[in-house]
């Protein structure tokens, strides 16, 4: 049977709980072949690979774009990355970080237990877990039909 | 809940771009209009592509220090997935995870319609929930 609200750390499981992340210090360039390479739409900054020091999107590189120029490529991910990281925990309910993202129109977020991160949980994820909550209970009303007929 | 529903709520308008543009005009229009994508169309009425900030941002990876002067056509996509107003919003939920993919631009009758996001799918999905929960409280409520 399934929960009546699933939690953030219920997508994490079904994900997986590796976390990628990438160096402040790493470049543009760098983080354009990440992004394409590992099909995401954002990485977390960190220097450690725990803390989040900040996030960096497809949108702050296509944004950039406009003002940068031939320059783009060669900066640092720490000078166009978000420093203040909007972040959710694995027992937040998935409603609730679907308002958030909405809220501030944002399409990525960190789940960290206080200071450490767990994982990100993004737009599609919550789509997913979406579309799979609507696939099992048409299966129970379909089960439900098929009894009582 | 069909797409008709979401393009009633946030209207037909469709941002746009032409494909001689540059990556540099694209960057600027998608910051200043703060969308993720631009419907490319020579003429203003037909569905020549689509360029996202995805692709932008791959593009980077594949031109480097040039990318601000290349053309949009060559970094659009140029089969662009569509879905009609009748669709159900579920099926769109199903294209965007299936194919990871953000903008789906609408086609009625050969004519663009409209646009419609994740972000409008996530947002409507919000709505259903309140209305829902909203219609359990006066059931509660009748129950008493």
């Amino acid at each position: 049977m399934k929960k009546a609200s699933s939690k953030v750390a219920d997508v994490l499981e079904q994900k997986g709980d590796s976390v990628s992340t990438i160096q402040p210090t790493d470049t543009i360039a760098t983080l354009s072949r990440r992004l394409r390479d590992e099909q995401v739409g954002a990485l977390i900054v960190s220097a450690d690979g725990r803390s989040v020091d900040g996030i960096i999107s497809e949108r702050d590189v296509a944004y950039a774009l406009a003002t940068h120029l031939g320059e783009l490529h060669s900066m640092p991910v720490s000078a166009l990355m978000t420093k203040t990281v909007i972040s959710c925990a694995p027992t937040d309910k998935i409603s609730d970080a679907a308002k958030v993202l909405r809220e501030n129109r944002i399409r990525h977020l960190p789940v960290t237990d206080g200071k450490t991160l767990l994982g990100v949980i993004g737009m599609r994820d919550i789509l997913i877990q979406r579309l799979d909550d609507i696939r099992h209970s048409t299966k129970k009303v379909t089960h439900l039909v098929n009894t009582n007929a | 809940m069909l797409v008709s529903d979401i393009l009633k709520s946030k209207g037909a308008s469709v941002k746009m771009i032409r494909s001689d543009d540059s990556a540099m005009v694209c960057a600027q229009r998608l910051s200043a209009e703060r969308v993720g994508a631009l419907v490319v169309s020579d003429n203003g009425r037909s569905l020549d592509g689509i360029i996202s900030e995805r692709d932008i941002a791959y593009g980077l990876a594949k031109h480097g220090p040039g990318l601000h002067a290349v053309p949009v056509r060559d970094l659009m996509t140029k089969a662009v997935i569509t879905s009609g107003p009748r669709e159900s919003i579920v099926q769109v939920m199903r294209v965007m995870t299936q194919r990871r993919i953000r903008h789906l631009p609408i086609v009625d009758n050969d004519r663009l319609a409209g646009i419609v996001t994740s972000g409008d799918v996530l947002k409507h999905r919000l709505e259903e929930v309140q209305l829902e929960a909203n219609v359990l409280r006066d059931a509660v409520i009748a129950a008493r």
